[in-house]
């Protein structure tokens, strides 16, 4: 596993939540929504494992809605306890975020 | 709502819009997830839906499924089978209930039709018969597990191993038949005796058939 793969694993699950938070979604538009934010080489795939483990611990719902012609999508909404998690992760991260980035750049 | 039937059909309709490259790894992908015994199937077929739906955007943005999926399928195809829900423990009980009946259901009918065709009553042994049911009970739940192994071990693979895969599987039905024939014609019958009127088997047969068709049914619309 890459560096930077290794560094995204914990954090993959915030991002998602973040996009998710803003407005209801499926998983092809989430993953163009994540590489254009720019995290480019997150496998395409490796959302569907966070899908699933998010809605296993209640965070998001995922609601599959038939279509006549065409696909079917499953959208998915933050619940409210994805809304805390969220807030939590991004506390967290604020706490992290910069003495790690002062320690890395050596100032 | 989608059901669980609705979305495997409309997996296997979606699929063919599949091109050969992707299809042959999307497949791979479905076979290997699908075969994981106890886990929700309605979470499993919107899952698959999902990744189908996803490989078929991608493939008209002229990308492959490695490139969607990474050069691991299996990897990833464990993560998601890790994060699937499990299987209510009560369907799971009634799944394998119903497989035991409708094998022993068949049993029981064609063993009916030699009867008939015999044309006699036939007495049957309460103790040796439950015996030889039990075994084969052992038995048929044997096969299905080396069954399901037999086909998560074949995905993935570069060269499927159909020839070994076939002679596995023979193997594992022979000693099956080998063992049920045992009991069944070396066995000294034993326990409280009945005699049955030669249409008795086939009717008995025909009813389990019918209870495990019945449960079936039940069993998908939860």
């Amino acid at each position: 596993m890459s560096i930077r793969s290794q560094l995204l694993k914990g954090i993959l699950d915030g991002c998602v939540l973040a996009v998710i938070e803003k407005e209801t979604i499926y998983g092809y538009e989430l993953s163009e929504k994540l590489q254009r934010a720019g995290l480019k080489d997150v496998s395409e795939g490796t959302i569907y494992p966070v899908l699933l483990r998010l809605q296993k611990n209640e965070f998001i719902v995922g609601e599959m809605r038939p279509s006549e012609s065409g696909p079917n999508r499953k959208y998915y909404s933050l619940t409210k306890k994805g809304m805390e998690a969220l807030d939590e992760i991004r506390t967290e991260w604020e706490l992290l975020a910069s003495p790690i980035t002062t320690l890395l750049r050596g100032e | 709502m989608v059901k669980t039937k609705t979305l495997i059909k409309q997996n296997n309709e979606r699929r063919k819009l599949l091109n050969e490259e992707n299809k042959v790894y999307y497949e791979n992908l479905m076979v290997y997830i699908r075969t994981s015994p106890f886990k929700d199937d309605k979470a499993t077929e919107e899952v698959l839906m999902e990744l189908l739906e996803h490989l078929l955007s991608a493939q008209e943005d002229g990308k492959t499924a490695e490139n969607v999926f990474g050069k691991a399928p299996k990897e990833l195809a464990d993560e998601i089978i890790a994060g699937l829900p499990k299987e209510k423990p009560s369907k799971t009980v009634i799944f394998i209930v119903e497989i035991v009946v409708q094998f022993l259901g068949m049993f029981i009918a064609v063993t009916g039709i030699a009867t008939i065709i015999k044309g006699e009553p036939k007495i049957i042994h309460i103790g040796s018969a439950s015996l030889l049911a039990a075994v084969q009970i052992v038995g048929i739940l044997l096969l299905i597990v080396l069954l399901l192994k037999l086909l998560k071990s074949d995905a993935f693979k570069q060269n499927p191993q159909s020839k070994k895969m076939f002679w596995s599987w023979a193997l594992g039905s022979g000693v099956f038949i080998l063992v049920v024939l045992i009991f069944g014609v070396w066995m000294e019958p034993f326990g409280p005796a009945i005699e049955v009127s030669k249409y008795t088997q086939l009717i008995a047969g025909g009813v389990l058939i019918l209870a495990a068709f019945g449960l079936k049914k039940w069993r998908e619309t939860k």
